[in-house]
C-alpha cells in the first residue's frame, strides 16, 4: 500500500519526524486497544454525507480505482507546565498535543487496485531521545471493507503484526482482508502527538490531484489560541477557510470536489502547475530570536499569502547569521584562511604574484584553491569517502564560496531567488524556497559547486533565467552585538537577471568512427565523447577517478609531489600510504567497468573488446571545461546482411531516443523540461574495399522550428559517408501550446532510428 | 511454509556481496583469516528439553586499505543471539553497539526473522576485527544445517560439532568434496566430537537465475533423530515418517470448519457435474479469490490458517491456500490431500527426513488413485498444468495417519507453448496484416501477471505497448482480446499491424525483415562473470510464423539460408521459404530443459551468435522485370 502511505502522508505525518524527546511510556496493549477501538467508533460515526456515498460516477468507472471521500481533522492545542530543566532549574515548558486524523474511502475496481490497498504498515508508537522531556506519538488504524451488497467488514485488531516492538517504537502492518475487485475500503490513520517547547514551523500540505478520481477532499483543522497558521493556495487550489470562534481558536477548512485524476507525469512542474494548500502551523512564540532567524510567529497570528520581502529578511537574516558563524569565530577564519594560505602556495609555485592578481583571475584563483583545500581534500581515515567524493551533489555551497573568496578580499553576491522550477519567488513561504547562489558582486558570473568538478562562472542550472531576485551582501563590520547586530550584517538590494544556457552549451558531442569486416556483423567504434555545460556532472562521475583528479589539480598547483609521497612524508599519514595506494589501485580496476556499462547504457546494443579508454579531458577547469573521453569498441546491431550486400542500420546509433507515448500526445499544460540541451552525433562510416553505398542523400533530414530541431546531413566524402546528426532542445520551458512543435522534432529523431544505408558489393 | 535455508549466510551475500569476479575475490578488502565455531547439543529446560548451543568467532583481516564493513548475523524466535562479542584491533573499546531490527524480506508479509547489525571499523591495511555471536536454539527440528562458507572468503576455519551421548543426530556433509576440509571424529567422555578443519574457503557466489544455495555452498545437513537427555526419549525426525508425523499433528490442530467449507465448495460448483468441473472450479475460486501473503512465523511457519480464516480474509499463505483447497474439495467429498514439497530451489529429497527439505504445500486430487496437483499460488497457472518450480520434485501427500510419498510429474515444453502467427502483405512499402498470438502454460501465466499488475485504465496501452515492443512504427490498431481472463484456456489476441519501417528500398532492390521478435537473441551467457548454472524459469517453446504476400511487381532474388541446431537441451529452427508471391518465414525456439550446466555455456553461446546471425540477414527482393 505504498502510494496509499505516500497519498495521506502528505498530509498526516509532517509532525511525526520532529519529535525529539525520549522515556514515554508506550501504552498497555489494553489501554491501546481501548483507546483504538473508541477512536474507531468516533470516526465511523463522522456525520459527513461524503463517506455515505457508495456509487461512482459513471465517468469513472474504467478507473483503477476511485477516492470517494478523503478527509483529514486536525486539532493542536497547548498548555505550560512546570518543568524541570536541568542546570536550568525549574521552568515553564509549552506541552503541545496534536491529533489527526487522516480518512479516506476508495473504491478499488481491478486487481491492481486490490494489490495496492491489501496491506499497510504504519507505526503504531514512537517515542524518540531527548533529555528533559516525554514527547511521543501514538497512531491507530481503522480499515474496513465494504462489499458490494453492501455488508460492511471491519478489520480485526488481531490481524495486526509488529515488525517492530522496542520501548522506543512499535512498527506494525496490516494485511486487508476480503479485499476485492468491486469493494470499497474505508480506513483512517489518526495519530495523537505530544510535543514540548517545539516552536518550529510544521509544514502541512494539502495535495489537490491525484493518480485517481477524487470525488470529495477535505481538510478541517482546529488550532488553539496559542497556535500560529501561514497559509497560501496554489495553482488554481481552492482558497483555505481560515477564521477564529468564540474561543479563539483558528479554524481551517477546505474543500474540493469532483477531482479528475492526474496522470501525466512527463516534464512537470507540480510546484507551478498542480493544484494543492500549503500551511505552516507552529506553536506562536511572543519574541526573542527566534522571531528574527527561525521565524517564529506570535501566538494567534494567521497569515495569507506572507510577503515575499518578509520571507527574503529572514533568509538574509539567516546568512547573516552563518555568515557571522562563518567568519566571527576563530576556528572558521582559520578554515578560510587557510584556503587563502594554500592559494598564495600554489600562485608562487607558479610564479604568480597573488596580491596583484586581477579581483576575477584571484577569485577563479580562489575557487580552485577551496575546491582542492576542502572538497577534494583526501581523508585519509575514510579513503571510500574522498574516493566518491565525485558522486555527491552539492546546493552550490553559496556560503562557503562567498567566505572564501572574502577570506581573499574579494566582494561577492549571493542571489537569493526562486528555483526554476521550484514555487515562484512571489509565492515562496519558507526559506527553504529559496536558492542561493554566489557570484562575483557586479557581474552575472556565478561562482558555485554543484559538485567536486564544477568550474568558475556556471550559471547554476536550477536558478537558470529566473528573473525575480534579490540580492545580499554580506560584510565584516568590527565588533558585532546581538541579534540585531548580526541581522544587519546582511543588506538586501535588488536582483539580476539570471541569464540562459543555449542549447549547444549543454551538449552531448558523439565523434564516432564506424568501420566494419564484410561477412561480419560487428561494427567497429571509434568513439570520442565530448560532454558539456549541465550533462557533464554525473558522468564525470562515473569515469574519472578520484586520484587522476587530484594529481590533475596538484600539477595544475605547481606542486611536485604526488599524493601518494605527501602522505608516505608525512609522519601522521605515512603508515596509511600503502592503503591508499591499495584503494585507488581497486578504484582503477573498476574504471574499466565504468566505462563498458556507460558505453552499453549510451548505445542499448552489446559491446565486446572495448580497449583505449582514456580521458582526454577531464572538463574541471574553466579554461578547458568540456568533458572529453573515448575508447575503441566492436558494437553489435547495426550491421545486417542482406546477399552480398550489408545493410547498415545507421539510424540506432542513436539508441533509443527520447519519445513521446501515445498517452502523452495530447497537452494543455506547459511543459517544463531540464534546460536548452543537445545531442550531436558526427558519424563518419568507412566504406569497405569492394563495396559501394547507396541511401546516404535518404539520410538527410531538417525539422526546425522555435522549440527547437532534429537535422541530420549527410555526404559522401571519397569512401566515407559523413553523418551529422542534431538535435537540439531550445528552452527548459516551452507553453503548452507549442507542444506539438516539441513533438514534430521528437518524433523525427525517433523515425529516424529507422534510417539505414545500403553497402553493395561491387 | 517457512523456510530453514540458512537465511543467515544467504542474506547476507544478498545484502553485501554483488556477483564478484575471481579477481575481485582474490583481492577483497575484507577477509576472514581465522573462524572458529563450535555446536553443542545440552540439556535445556522443561519447555525445550534440549537446546544447541553456538559460539561462532570471525577474525577479520582488512587487506588493502582502510574501511568499515557490515557484520550482519540473523536470527529469530527459535534461535536466539545470547550476546555479542566485538573486539577492533584486539580492544574492547570501540564504541560499537550492536543493533537489533524485524528483517523485511521481500514478498513476505511478515517473518520472524530479525538482524543483529553494525558497522566493524577498520583504520588500515593489516587491522584486525574479532567479532563472536554466541546463539541459542531451542529446538532441535529447527537446527538443519551449517554452512562451511558464506559471503566472505574465509582463510581457516576450526567447525566443532558435539554430539553428546544422549543425542541421535546424523551429519551429512554435502558439496563439500571441492574445497580444502578435512573433518574428523574422536569419541570423548560423553559423546563424539566432529571436527572439520576448512581452509581456503571462497565466498558463495550469488548469481541470477541460479540454483539455490543448497546445490553448491558446502555444508552439513544435521538430522537430528532423538534424544534421551534425562531419561525421557524426545523423538525429532528419526524417519520420515516422523516428520510426517510432525507435520500431521500441526494439521490435526487446525481447526477446519466442514460445514463453512461445503457451503462454498457447493457454491462454486453449483450446477456442474463432473468430479473434473468440480475440481477445475474450486482450483480457479481460490486462486481468483485469494490474494497470496507469506507469514513466516515460528510454527505458523508450518501450521496452516485455518481454512474458514483464509475463506474470511481472502489472503493467505501458501499452506493456508493449500488447506483451504484441500477443504473445500473434500466437504464435497472429492478425495484431495495437503502436500508438503520442496521446490526446485531446494537440492534435498525426503531421503534425509528434515525441515530444510521442504519450503512449500500444495493440494492434490486424487482422482481415482491418479494424483492432480492443485498449486493455487500460482495465479493463473491452467488447471492440470504444473509450474517448473515443483515439476519433478517429491512430494509428501498426506493420507491419514500415513504419507504417500510421490513426484510430481514433469512437464515437457509444450506445456509453454507461445505462437505468434503473421498474414501480412507488403504494399506500398509497408508491411500490413492480421496477426494471431497465442500464450500456453507459464508464458500465459508470466504475461496475466504483468498485465494484471497493471492499472485497468492502463492495460490496453500496456498490452499494446508490449506487442509493439514500444516501436511507433509497428502500428497496432483492432485489437481484439480473444482470451484474457480464463486461464484454463489458451490466452489470444488478435490484431492489424501496419508495420512501417521493415522494407528497406535502394534503387531497384528491397531488403526486408520479417522478424523483429527476435526471440532469445539476448541470452547470450557472461561466462567471464558466472560460475553457476543457468536456469530459466520454464521450459519454453517460442513459434513465430510470418506469411508475406508480395506485390506483382516485386520477387524474390536471396532467401537467407536456413538455421538448425539441435541440442540436447534445445534447438533453434528458423527458415524462409518462397513460392509464387508467398514468401513463408517459421523460426522456432525450444528449451526442452530449464537449465544450462557451465560446461554448455560455450556451446549455447556459439549457437546464440548463430542464432543472431540468422536474424541478422534479410530478404532481398527486386523488381519484376
Amino acid at each position: 500500500m505504498k502510494s496509499v502511505l505516500t497519498r495521506i502522508a502528505v498530509s498526516a505525518t509532517c509532525f511525526l519526524f520532529v519529535i525529539n524527546s525520549t522515556h514515554g511510556q508506550a501504552k498497555s496493549d489494553a489501554e491501546y486497544h481501548k483507546e483504538s477501538e473508541e477512536i474507531r467508533k468516533t470516526v465511523w460515526a463522522w456525520d459527513k454525507a461524503e463517506f455515505r456515498v457508495k456509487e461512482i460516477p459513471a465517468r469513472y468507472a474504467g478507473a483503477s480505482s476511485v477516492v470517494i471521500a478523503r478527509h483529514t481533522e486536525l486539532t493542536a492545542d497547548s498548555k505550560s507546565k512546570l518543568g524541570y530543566n536541568g542546570f536550568l532549574g525549574f521552568s515553564s515548558n509549552k506541552i503541545m498535543s496534536v491529533s489527526e486524523i487522516a480518512r479516506e474511502m476508495v473504491k478499488v475496481n481491478d486487481k491492481s487496485a486490490v494489490e495496492e490497498y491489501s496491506e499497510f504498515s504504519f507505526t503504531r508508537f514512537e517515542n524518540k531521545s531527548g533529555f528533559h522531556r516525554k514527547d511521543n506519538s501514538t497512531t491507530f488504524v481503522g480499515v474496513r471493507v465494504i462489499k458490494a451488497d453492501g455488508k460492511v467488514r471491519e478489520i480485526n485488531a488481531d490481524d495486526i503484526v509488529f515488525t517492530n516492538e522496542s520501548k522506543s517504537e512499535k512498527k506494525a502492518k496490516v494485511a486487508i482482508p476480503d479485499l476485492q475487485p468491486g469493494d470499497i475500503v474505508d480506513y483512517f490513520i489518526a495519530t495523537n502527538i505530544r510535543l514540548t517547547n517545539d516552536f518550529t514551523d510544521k509544514s502541512y500540505v494539502v495535495t489537490l490531484f491525484d493518480e485517481s478520481p477524487v470525488l470529495h477532499h477535505s481538510f478541517h483543522g482546529q488550532l488553539g489560541k496559542k497556535f500560529a497558521i501561514d497559509y497560501r493556495s496554489y495553482n488554481g487550489a481552492p482558497d483555505l477557510n481560515v477564521s477564529k470562534n468564540s474561543d479563539d481558536d483558528i479554524v481551517i477548512d477546505v474543500v474540493k470536489k469532483d477531482i479528475p485524476a492526474f496522470e501525466t507525469t512527463l516534464w512537470v512542474s507540480p510546484a507551478l502547475q498542480l493544484p494543492f494548500v500549503r500551511m505552516f502551523i507552529s506553536l506562536g512564540n511572543r519574541g526573542g530570536i527566534g522571531r528574527k532567524f527561525a521565524g517564529y510567529s506570535k501566538p494567534g497570528e494567521v497569515n495569507k499569502n506572507k510577503e515575499t520581502d518578509e520571507i527574503v529578511e529572514l533568509k538574509a537574516n539567516n546568512m547573516a547569521l552563518e555568515f557571522y558563524n562563518s567568519v566571527y569565530i576563530p576556528q572558521s577564519i582559520a578554515y578560510f584562511n587557510e584556503i587563502i594560505k594554500n592559494a598564495k602556495v600554489y600562485a608562487k609555485n607558479l610564479g604568480i604574484d597573488f596580491k596583484k592578481m586581477e579581483d576575477e583571475e584571484k577569485a577563479i584563483f580562489v575557487y580552485y584553491a577551496a575546491r582542492f583545500t576542502r572538497l577534494l581534500d583526501f581523508n585519509v581515515n575514510n579513503m571510500e569517502r574522498s574516493i566518491n567524493i565525485g558522486k555527491q551533489s552539492f546546493d552550490g555551497l553559496a556560503l562557503f564560496t562567498y567566505c572564501s573568496l572574502l577570506a581573499a578580499d574579494i566582494e561577492g553576491s549571493v542571489l537569493l531567488s526562486n528555483y526554476r522550477k521550484g514555487y515562484r519567488m512571489q509565492e515562496v513561504m519558507d526559506m527553504d524556497d529559496i536558492a542561493m547562489s554566489t557570484f562575483l558582486r557586479g557581474t552575472n558570473k556565478f561562482m558555485g559547486f554543484s559538485s567536486v568538478f564544477s568550474t568558475p562562472f556556471e550559471t547554476p542550472e536550477t536558478v537558470e533565467g529566473v528573473t525575480d531576485t534579490k540580492v545580499v551582501n554580506l560584510r565584516v563590520k568590527g565588533s558585532v552585538g546581538g541579534a540585531n547586530g548580526i541581522a544587519k550584517l546582511a543588506t538586501v538590494l535588488p536582483g539580476i537577471k539570471v541569464p540562459v544556457s543555449e542549447s549547444g552549451k549543454n551538449a552531448h558531442i558523439e565523434q564516432l568512427i564506424l568501420s566494419l569486416t564484410p561477412g561480419e556483423t560487428l561494427l567497429n567504434v571509434k568513439r570520442k565523447s565530448i560532454i558539456k555545460g549541465n550533462f557533464k556532472a554525473d558522468l564525470q562521475g562515473r569515469l574519472i577517478l578520484y586520484e587522476d583528479f587530484y594529481e590533475s589539480e596538484l600539477r595544475a598547483f605547481g606542486e611536485s609531489k604526488s599524493l601518494i609521497e605527501q602522505l608516505e612524508e608525512n609522519k601522521r599519514t605515512r603508515k596509511l600510504a600503502e592503503d591508499a595506494k591499495n584503494a585507488f589501485a581497486e578504484a582503477r580496476k573498476k574504471q574499466k567497468t565504468s566505462f563498458l556499462d556507460e558505453t552499453k547504457e549510451w548505445f542499448e546494443q552489446e559491446i565486446s573488446n572495448q580497449k583505449e579508454m582514456k580521458i582526454d579531458n577531464m572538463g574541471v577547469r574553466h579554461t578547458a571545461p568540456d568533458f572529453i573521453y573515448s575508447s575503441s569498441f566492436d558494437m553489435e546491431g547495426l550491421v545486417k546482411k542482406a546477399g552480398n550486400n550489408i545493410i547498415l542500420e545507421i539510424g540506432k546509433i542513436q539508441g533509443t531516443p527520447m519519445s513521446i507515448k501515445p498517452e502523452q500526445r495530447k497537452r494543455d499544460i506547459d511543459v517544463y523540461m531540464s534546460y536548452p540541451r543537445s545531442i550531436e552525433y558526427h558519424v563518419k562510416v568507412q566504406i569497405p574495399e569492394g563495396y559501394a553505398v547507396e541511401g546516404v542523400d535518404g539520410l538527410n533530414r531538417n525539422v526546425r522550428n522555435e522549440t527547437g530541431y532534429f537535422t541530420v546531413q549527410a555526404n559522401l566524402v571519397g569512401k566515407t559517408v559523413e553523418i551529422k546528426v542534431s538535435k537540439h532542445y531550445f528552452h527548459g520551458y516551452e507553453p503548452a501550446a507549442n507542444w506539438n512543435k516539441l513533438v514534430e522534432f521528437i518524433d523525427a529523431a525517433n523515425e529516424w532510428t529507422n534510417a539505414k544505408l545500403l553497402l553493395k558489393k561491387n | 511454509m517457512k523456510k530453514i535455508i540458512p537465511i543467515s549466510i544467504w542474506m547476507l551475500s544478498t545484502l553485501f556481496a554483488a556477483a564478484q569476479s575471481s579477481d575481485e575475490e582474490n583481492n577483497a578488502n575484507i577477509t576472514i583469516s581465522h573462524a572458529a565455531r563450535s555446536f553443542r547439543f545440552e540439556r535445556g529446560d522443561e519447555a525445550h528439553p534440549v537446546v544447541i548451543k553456538e559460539t561462532s568467532s570471525r577474525q577479520y583481516l582488512c587487506n588493502n586499505y582502510n574501511t568499515y564493513f557490515p557484520v550482519v548475523e540473523f536470527y529469530n524466535d527459535v534461535e536466539k543471539i545470547d550476546e555479542v562479542s566485538i573486539l577492533v584491533d584486539n580492544s574492547k573499546k570501540h564504541g560499537i553497539t550492536p543493533k537489533h531490527e524485524y528483517y523485511s524480506v521481500n514478498d513476505i508479509f511478515y517473518s520472524d526473522a530479525r538482524i543483529c547489525y553494525f558497522k566493524l571499523p577498520f583504520a588500515k591495511k593489516g587491522a584486525t576485527g574479532k567479532v563472536t555471536f554466541e546463539k541459542t536454539t531451542l529446538d532441535p527440528h529447527y537446527f538443519t544445517s551449517i554452512y562451511l562458507a558464506g559471503s566472505e572468503a574465509v582463510a581457516e576455519m576450526e567447525l566443532k560439532i558435539f554430539i553428546p551421548s544422549w543425542m541421535k543426530a546424523e551429519l551429512k556433509d554435502l558439496n563439500c568434496e571441492k574445497f580444502d576440509i578435512k573433518k574428523n571424529a574422536v569419541p570423548e567422555k560423553d559423546g563424539i566430537m566432529y571436527t572439520y578443519m576448512v581452509k581456503n574457503m571462497p565466498a558463495i557466489p550469488r548469481e541470477s537465475s541460479s540454483p539455490g544455495i543448497t546445490y553448491y555452498a558446502p555444508h552439513i545437513m544435521v538430522m537430528n533423530k532423538y534424544a534421551e537427555p534425562a531419561g525421557i526419549k524426545y523423538t525429532y525426525f528419526n524417519t520420515l515418517k516422523d516428520q510426517y508425523n510432525w507435520y500431521h499433528k500441526l494439521i490435526k490442530e487446525t481447526e477446519n470448519d466442514p460445514q463453512v467449507m461445503k457451503a462454498k465448495a457447493e457454491e462454486v460448483t453449483k450446477g456442474l457435474v463432473t468430479d473434473d468441473a468440480k475440481v477445475k472450479a474450486v482450483f480457479q475460486w481460490v486462486q481468483d479469490n485469494i490474494r497470496y501473503i507469506a507469514f513466516e512465523d515460528g510454527i505458523a511457519g508450518f501450521k496452516p490458517d485455518k481454512a474458514q480464516n483464509v475463506l474470511q480474509k481472502k489472503y493467505g499463505d501458501c499452506k493456508g491456500m493449500a488447506n483451504l483447497v484441500t477443504e473445500m474439495l473434500r466437504s464435497i467429498n472429492l478425495d484431495a490431500r495437503r502436500c508438503w514439497i520442496g521446490t526446485r530451489h531446494l537440492f534435498y529429497d525426503y531421503s534425509t527426513p528434515s525441515l530444510a527439505v521442504d519450503n512449500h504445500m500444495i493440494s492434490v486430487w486424487m482422482n481415482k488413485g491418479v494424483p492432480v496437483y492443485l498449486d493455487a499460488t500460482e495465479k493463473y497457472i491452467g488447471f492440470g498444468e504444473v509450474a517448473e518450480r515443483i515439476q519433478g520434485r517429491q512430494t509428501l501427500i498426506e493420507d491419514g495417519a500415513n504419507f504417500i510419498l510421490n513426484k510430481v510429474p514433469v512437464a515437457d515444453y509444450q506445456q509453454n507453448t507461445s505462437i505468434e502467427q503473421r498474414k501480412l502483405t507488403l504494399e506500398g512499402g509497408v508491411l500490413k496484416g492480421r496477426i494471431v498470438q497465442t500464450w500456453k502454460g507459464e508464458n500465459k501465466e508470466m504475461l496475466l501477471s504483468g498485465l494484471n499488475s497493471i492499472r485497468q485504465d492502463k492495460q490496453e496501452n500496456a498490452l499494446s505497448n508490449y506487442l509493439s515492443r514500444g516501436r511507433k512504427d509497428f502500428e497496432i490498431s483492432a485489437l481484439k482480446v480473444v482470451n484474457l481472463s480464463d486461464y484454463n484456456k489458451d490466452i489470444n489476441v488478435e490484431y492489424d499491424i501496419l508495420w512501417k519501417n521493415a522494407v528497406a528500398d535502394f534503387n531497384q532492390e528491397t531488403y526486408l525483415e520479417v522478424d523483429n521478435r527476435r526471440n532469445f537473441d539476448g541470452y547470450k551467457i557472461d561466462t567471464s562473470k558466472r560460475k553457476l548454472p543457468y536456469w530459466f524459469y520454464f521450459k519454453d517453446h517460442v513459434v513465430f510464423e510470418t506469411e508475406v504476400v508480395l506485390p506483382a511487381d516485386k520477387k524474390v532474388e536471396s532467401l537467407p539460408p536456413a538455421i538448425r541446431i539441435q541440442q540436447p537441451g534445445y534447438s533453434f529452427t528458423g527458415s524462409y521459404t518462397s513460392s509464387g508471391s508467398k514468401l513463408n518465414y517459421r523460426c522456432e525456439i525450444i528449451l526442452k530443459e530449464a537449465q544450462l550446466k557451465p560446461d554448455q555455456f560455450s556451446q549455447w553461446n556459439n549457437d546464440i551468435e548463430k542464432l543472431k546471425g540468422f536474424y541478422n540477414q534479410q530478404v532481398v527482393l527486386t523488381k519484376v522485370k
